[in-house]
């Protein structure tokens, strides 16, 4: 018991037992895995293994029915507001206003979320190659373009753990080396990533963690290859 | 304060870009009065008492269309789930959206006004009218916008909406009615300023309990 407590300690996203039900199915079932400060685990599986539920669990979307988890310190349930100010996430629906442009999207969530990084925005849009875009609604952009804008919204807010789903959809083969350059940069300054994929390879060099699940359950959790 | 002065700019944007629900919400209310005022004696003092209820019918059931139309926005990219979940408080969506809900409806009803008078006759004076015009909406905007939020995820929301929440807002329809009413036809027993402190207690009531509730609905 002693032990477990300096690994919840030790580690910034602690996961014990993790399940959700819906119905009378599990569709997550006993996940168990810890991520580190500056690392980033893989969630991998095949359609309806559970890497999103998982997601939408830490994210605090969905509130487990069994099992513990906490980040930072802070329980899932419990502290479940101050989980909230540490965890940025890009997940399907992206959660976005389509009527606004990304500029306008990004100082919304500025001044909702008391980030006063106003002086900041212009950077990021350059940063994910959305500047000459930046005035048009977002309902016009293309699907990488929206992905492209959920990227600039998470390196805006800088949180301290990075939740994605399926980063990689969506993307172009620049856009793709955009989304590895901001994991290592996100990595390097400290921020935990859990990442749900399909296609492990293109994370290569990057995953430090594995945590395959089949039918909700993790068949495996170990370093990533 | 800056989250919701953020949030009202964001609600006051979208609608004047997205004018379909605004344009559908006048159109049902026109109608409604319209098919009102074919049916029944056409004599002006039954005219002037089917024109109060008829208006704030048509405004009532053209308001669906309009706050769905609002909470739309919300829940097609879930926008507002997201910023929840990044921490920002659901208490100031909900005032900045039942706020922008009330400017709308408030410029429907204007708007609707002469078509009253066009098609009924007789209508409460300008100011009178304006006041509890004001009321009726505030007192509609804030049990809207928490219903909107009620019923978004079902398939059938723009069916429930009206359902659901006409129960609610009986009281303020009578209520509006009853004030229009006195205010057309004059009030020798002194009864206006009771109806209008009656609306008041309704719309402080529903937007001090819907704003309470909302984060139990969208969150």
């Amino acid at each position: 018991m002693a032990t477990e407590s300096a690994i919840e300690r030790q580690a910034f996203v602690f996961v014990e037992d993790l399940s959700k039900r819906f119905g009378s199915d599990w569709a997550l079932a006993r996940a168990s895995f810890t991520v580190e400060r500056g690392k980033l685990a893989l969630l991998t599986g095949a359609n309806g293994s559970g890497k999103t539920t998982l997601i939408r669990c830490l994210s605090t979307a969905l509130a487990p029915d069994y099992g513990q988890a906490s980040v930072g310190g802070n329980d899932l349930v419990r502290g479940r507001e101050e989980v909230r100010r540490l965890v940025a996430s890009l997940s399907q629906p992206p959660g976005f206003y389509g009527g606004l442009s990304a500029r306008e999207n990004l100082a919304l969530a500025d001044s909702v979320l008391g980030l006063a990084k106003a002086d900041a925005i212009q950077a990021v849009l350059d940063r994910v190659g959305l500047s000459s875009r930046q005035n048009v609604p977002l309902d016009a952009f293309s699907s990488g373009m929206k992905q492209r804008f959920a990227l600039a919204r998470l390196s805006l807010l800088q949180r301290d753990l990075v939740l994605l789903d399926e980063p990689e959809a969506h993307l172009d083969g620049a856009g793709l080396r955009l989304l590895q350059e901001l994991l290592a940069e996100w990595k390097a300054r400290g921020a935990a990533i859990v990442c749900a994929t399909h296609a492990p390879d293109r994370f290569h060099g990057l995953g430090d963690l594995e945590v395959r699940l089949v039918g909700g359950r993790p068949k495996h959790a170990g370093v990533s290859a | 304060m800056s989250a919701f002065r953020a949030l009202f700019v964001k609600d006051l944007r979208i609608l004047m870009r997205r004018r379909g629900g605004f344009l559908s919400a006048f159109a049902l209310g026109a109608i409604i009065m319209l098919m009102a005022s074919l049916s029944g004696e056409a004599t002006p003092q039954s005219l002037g008492q089917r024109g109060a209820a008829a208006f704030w019918m048509g405004l009532f059931l053209g308001s669906t269309l309009f706050l769905s139309d609002s909470f739309e926005t919300e829940q097609r990219d879930s926008g507002q789930r997201a910023l929840i979940l990044l921490g920002a408080s659901p208490t100031a969506f909900f005032y900045a959206k039942a706020l922008v809900n009330f400017l709308g409806l408030f410029v429907v009803g204007v708007l609707l006004t002469p078509i009253s008078a066009a098609l009924f006759g007789a209508g409460p004076s300008l100011g009178g009218g304006l006041a509890v015009l004001g009321l009726g909406t505030l007192s509609l905007s804030a049990p809207g916008t928490l219903f909107t939020a009620l019923v978004s995820e079902s398939d059938k929301r723009h069916l429930l909406l009206p359902v659901m929440m006409f129960p609610l807002v009986v009281p303020v329809l009578i209520t509006v009615v009853q004030s229009t009413l006195l205010l057309t036809f004059g009030d020798p027993m002194g009864q206006g300023s009771a109806w209008i402190s009656l609306l008041t207690v309704f719309a402080l009531l529903h937007w001090l309990l819907d704003g309470a509730l909302y984060s139990r609905a969208v969150d």
